[in-house]
């Protein structure tokens, strides 16, 4: 056991006095991470901030018809009219996001109670826009201004025009609702970090020192090759370990950061919004509340949903070993194990083909698929054991096998020898 | 006392070819002896060191340090066995002392006493200088040095040496056959592997001079200059090997 606790202790002590590593990975976890959530994130937020609660300012051609809707826009939704000539050119030419057509008689046929039709101008091509969406809501909300006004003079009301209501209802609870969207993201998530993270350390730990023969003054030692094996691989799932929480903690200091600096700037934006778009946003809060309000699962889900992925962290590490065992030098691993990255980057997109496929027993005991099926049930707090004692009992056969395959492979003078 | 009786190791290469590196080979060295494995590159030295050290298993026949079998027993054979390779291998972000300590365990060393033969090593090789300096920028003296001192952190019974003054100057050099001599006195059994036949003229009791994986001539030195009517042993070594034609460039 001491044997193994120093080839371990041996593997940390060469990863943390590799500055030149150790810098590369804290930059990329601490500043990459932050700048690939938040500065993408903060710039599209910061955008759709701006576009629903700034005064913007649109082109209309015909503006003089319509004096009343252009009044409407500016008191209502701080919407500034230009008058313009042509409007699709000055959208098209990137002038303005959006413009409005108002054809002649505009104002005549409204008074008749006939049916006008105002042009749109917009861009499609603006990914990111929620000016079109605001000017749209603004105009449906004028359209019922116009429409109550018609009902009451021919002594209506709104419910003439609304005889069916449609309620909607989710045969699901708010618990698989919410488990359902987040086991889009978090499962693949975890599981790519535990397939592609740990390589450079199984690279450097074998194939590094076939390389740099370091590795036969060892095996020269009475330390057994099994121990050797067991003290790299440990190594191997430490660091992705180790890895994944300063992630997870870069994630969650990110989002914080994001979260307090958005709470800084919405309510001073907020306070002189007066678009309809904010009125969306709030009639989706209560909604998006009430997935997080009634989410629940219990605390034995949480567990078996954290004990899940270390299972494949340590299938993954052993395989990475094996691998690293068999190649020449680290280049050579290095490209075997390149598959590993689209492994891990395809896991990622798995969950978005779950959402219609309805799992089999034995579906469970696929490696890698079977954790993810069952991380997903484990977010809707569904514990079934029958799933879960498949998926556990055939990830740990998986991973102690090629655990023994590593230390096979290990034993092999052909394979230890390929330099 | 090392035993090597009808040893032969065969490799297996592409489409089901087979490589012979050592090829019935028999010798024995007694404690207090030193001898010198000689031959030209690929003759099968350094596939008999590793056949000593274990960690390559014999095709054929047997070979036994300290009466322990390399393949039956290869713990207890690698316990009384110091090995230094040709090439170092000297992990670069580690002091020489960690790399002591390190071994030292792997040999089931530990506590104070571990420490004190660290100490004394240190002492021994003069590393006291730098024996706390990662081994990233070490010349090739000062990385013999270590690796020397790993090889004889268990203070082994056997031990075997592949090139131990390659590439080092004369000072290293010089201390590393004063060790060499010391263990001789001291009663280890020595096998010096080296390309430097004036090296091992004045180290070794015998030579066991092998090409293409066998033996060609074993025995003194004084022995194979009266063989081959040869003033030195690198005439000798040649006419040995049958490669009189070798000229010399100038």
């Amino acid at each position: 056991m001491k044997k193994i606790w120093v080839v371990f202790i041996k593997e940390f002590l060469d990863i943390v006095r590799d500055r030149r590593r150790i810098i590369l990975t804290l930059i990329s976890i601490f500043i990459g991470v932050p700048l690939l959530l938040v500065l993408p994130y903060g710039f599209i937020f910061g955008r759709m901030v701006r576009q629903t609660s700034d005064a913007i300012s649109i082109p209309v051609q015909g503006m003089e018809y319509a004096p009343a809707l252009i009044q409407y826009l500016e008191e209502e939704a701080d919407i500034k009219a230009i008058s313009a000539q042509n409007v699709r050119e000055l959208v098209l030419n990137k002038e303005y996001a959006v413009g409005l057509i108002v054809p002649p008689g505009y104002e005549e046929k409204i008074r008749n109670g006939q049916t006008v039709e105002v042009i749109l101008i917009a861009d499609e091509r603006r990914s990111i826009d929620l000016t079109r969406e605001r000017l749209i809501i603004m105009l449906n909300q004028y359209e019922s201004v116009l429409l109550t006004e018609r009902l009451q003079k021919n002594g209506l009301t709104g419910e003439y025009l609304e005889p069916l209501t449609v309620l909607d209802e989710n045969v699901a609870s708010e618990t698989e609702t919410t488990g359902s969207l987040l086991g889009l993201l978090i499962p693949g998530v975890i599981l790519s970090f535990g397939l592609g993270a740990g390589m450079p350390v199984a690279v450097a730990a074998v194939a590094g020192e076939k390389k740099k023969l370091t590795l036969e003054p060892v095996l020269f030692t009475t330390i057994s090759r099994f121990d050797l094996v067991v003290a790299k691989f440990l190594a191997v799932v430490a660091n992705i370990l180790a890895t994944f929480f300063l992630t997870m903690l870069s994630i969650a200091l990110s989002l914080g950061l994001f979260i307090l600096v958005s709470s800084r700037v919405m309510p001073r934006e907020i306070t002189n919004a007066q678009s309809a778009a904010e009125d969306a946003a709030a009639s989706a809060k209560p909604a998006m509340e009430g997935w997080i309000q009634g989410y629940h699962i219990e605390p034995l889900a949480i567990g078996l949903f954290l004990l899940a992925p270390l299972i494949i962290v340590f299938l993954s590490a052993a395989l990475q070993i094996m691998i690293s065992s068999w190649a020449r030098n680290d280049e050579e691993a290095n490209t075997y194990l390149m598959p590993f990255n689209f492994l891990s980057g395809g896991v990622f997109f798995i969950a978005f083909f779950l959402d219609e496929f309805v799992p089999q027993l034995w579906h469970y005991a696929i490696p890698i698929f079977g954790t993810m099926l069952s991380m997903r049930d484990l977010l809707s707090d569904k514990i079934d054991p029958a799933s879960l004692t498949v998926m556990f009992v055939s990830s740990i056969l998986y991973a102690a096998g090629m655990l023994a395959l590593a230390v096979w492979m290990f034993h092999r003078e052909e394979v230890v020898f390929r330099t | 006392m090392i035993e090597v009786e009808n040893l032969s190791k065969r490799f297996r290469q592409k489409w089901f070819k087979k490589f012979t590196a050592v090829d019935g080979i028999s010798f024995r060295v007694n404690d207090g002896d030193v001898i010198g494995l000689l031959g030209p590159n690929g003759a099968g030295k350094t596939t008999i060191m590793r056949i000593l050290s274990t960690v390559l298993t014999p095709t054929d026949g047997a070979a036994r340090v300290g009466g322990y079998d390399t393949r039956k027993q290869a713990k207890q054979a690698r316990g009384c066995l110091g090995i230094l390779p040709e090439y170092w291998g000297l992990y670069e972000r580690f002091t020489p002392r960690e790399h002591l300590r390190m071994f030292g365990i792997f040999y089931g060393l530990g506590g104070p006493a571990l420490e004190r033969r660290i100490d004394e090593l240190i002492a021994l090789f003069e590393m006291q200088s730098y024996a706390d300096r990662e081994c990233k920028r070490f010349s090739k003296g000062m990385s013999q040095k270590v690796a020397l001192a790993r090889t004889l952190i268990h203070n082994p019974q056997h031990i075997l040496l592949d090139e131990p003054t390659s590439g080092l100057d004369v000072m290293s050099a010089r201390q590393v056959r004063g060790l060499i001599a010391d263990s001789k006195k001291l009663g280890k059994c020595v096998i010096v592997s080296t390309h430097i036949l004036s090296e091992a003229e004045k180290l070794c009791d015998r030579l066991i001079l092998l090409d293409a994986g066998r033996v060609v001539a074993e025995g003194t030195p004084a022995d194979l200059l009266t063989r081959t009517g040869k003033p030195n042993l690198e005439d000798a070594f040649l006419s040995l090997l049958g490669r009189t034609d070798v000229e010399v460039v100038s």
